[in-house]
């Protein structure tokens, strides 16, 4: 049983990177493909549809910050935090990227039609990242809290 | 997973409303192009059923309703995409209750075209209540009443609009469904081909396309 407990612990600790990462591959898959679409539609400005569609991969980098945050040398005691906070925020990074990616996209697919609303029509996906960098940031301040 | 459809759909240009497009944003080469980025099987299907219900196409079509009953025997069973079966059927339905306005207009019974009731569920309530003005089909297709109107007045080319504006806002919801998938990409192929009739249908725009072909046919003289 302590064995179990010890390697939930393990999976904690390293899903926020993982989780982060399949996240952020995923979301800018997603616009870098409208990105791509849209470099077929427009004659110039081929750079900012490019880095719109990077946007997603902070999830990657906020997962790398919480996974070392987590380690530790795992026991019985730390490990069920461990999973529970890993788990958690990984989930929350995950998801926040497939949403930015597709909110990248609709940037995208809009502001390639009207370039003026470029600045604004980013606004979903910043807002989409204010939540993964709650969670980011409250995975952090828990962390403190766990028993090394 | 990504798809294929956050890259056809970033390709796609902006697509006014039919009425207020002054031209085709992108021409039938490269929509059939950008179409066939798409998986081979979506994009087939996607061709097949234009076939059936394009509104462009439907204007040089002079069918019989034999003719018209094989084809979508023949073309429906292979078209499975949901959303593109959905808009498809949906314009059967109003092909469907068009032909029975028109009839009854004529003052024919639903015998006339036994055969053709028998393609879509609507044609067993249009037979059942063939002497009520919308059929009862007025809540599922409120543009029923304004067209037998229009019918009446022989106002083509304003019943014409009507049908359009139908399928336009019909795409629109399919499209909504899917903002990001093959829905948004069937709702733009089908408005497309909207804008494309309906400009074909614009005199002042056929006027100047006949100076032009003939300005074209004077400079090669």
């Amino acid at each position: 049983m302590d064995s179990l407990i010890v390697t939930l612990g393990w999976v904690g600790m390293y899903a926020p990177l993982a989780l982060g990462a399949i996240g952020s591959m995923v979301g800018c898959a997603r616009a870098g493909m409208s990105a791509c679409g849209a470099l077929l539609e427009v004659e110039g400005g081929y750079g900012r549809y490019i880095g719109v569609a990077a946007m997603p991969s902070s999830q990657s980098i906020y997962g790398i910050v919480v996974t070392m945050a987590l380690r530790r040398e795992l026991t019985v005691d730390n490990s069920p935090g461990i999973f529970g906070l890993g788990l958690l925020v990984g989930l929350a990074l995950m998801l926040s990227a497939f949403a930015q990616g597709d909110a990248c996209a609709a940037s995208i697919n809009a502001s390639k039609n009207k370039l003026e609303i470029f600045g604004i029509s980013l606004a979903p996906a910043a807002l989409v990242e204010g939540f993964a960098v709650f969670a980011f940031v409250f995975a952090l301040v828990l962390s403190a809290g766990i028993p090394t | 997973m990504a798809t294929a459809y956050h890259t056809v759909l970033g390709s796609l240009p902006h697509l006014p409303h039919f009425q207020r497009a002054e031209r085709l944003p992108l021409t039938r080469l490269r929509l059939e192009q950008r179409v066939g980025m798409l998986p081979e099987a979506q994009a087939r299907q996607i061709w097949q059923a234009e076939a059936l219900v394009s509104l462009r196409q439907a204007v040089a079509r002079h069918a019989s309703g034999g003719d018209w009953l094989r084809r979508w025997r023949r073309t429906l069973p292979a078209i499975t995409e949901p959303r593109l079966r959905e808009y498809v059927e949906y314009r059967r339905d109003q092909q469907l209750i068009l032909a029975a306005l028109r009839l009854r207009h004529q003052g024919l019974g639903p015998e006339t075209e036994a055969e053709i009731w028998s393609i879509s569920p609507r044609g067993r309530k249009i037979q059942d209540h063939w002497h009520d003005g919308d059929f009862r089909l007025a809540a599922l297709y409120p543009w029923l009443v304004e067209a037998r109107s229009l019918l009446e007045r022989q106002d083509a080319r304003e019943l014409e609009r009507l049908l359009m504006d139908a399928c336009w806002q019909k795409l629109n919801r399919i499209g909504d469904s899917q903002p990001l998938g093959f829905g948004k990409v069937v709702a733009f192929v089908f408005q497309w081909d909207i804008v494309n009739a309906w400009l074909a249908h614009d005199p002042v725009q056929a006027s100047e396309r006949f100076k032009q072909l003939m300005g074209e046919i004077q400079h090669a003289q």
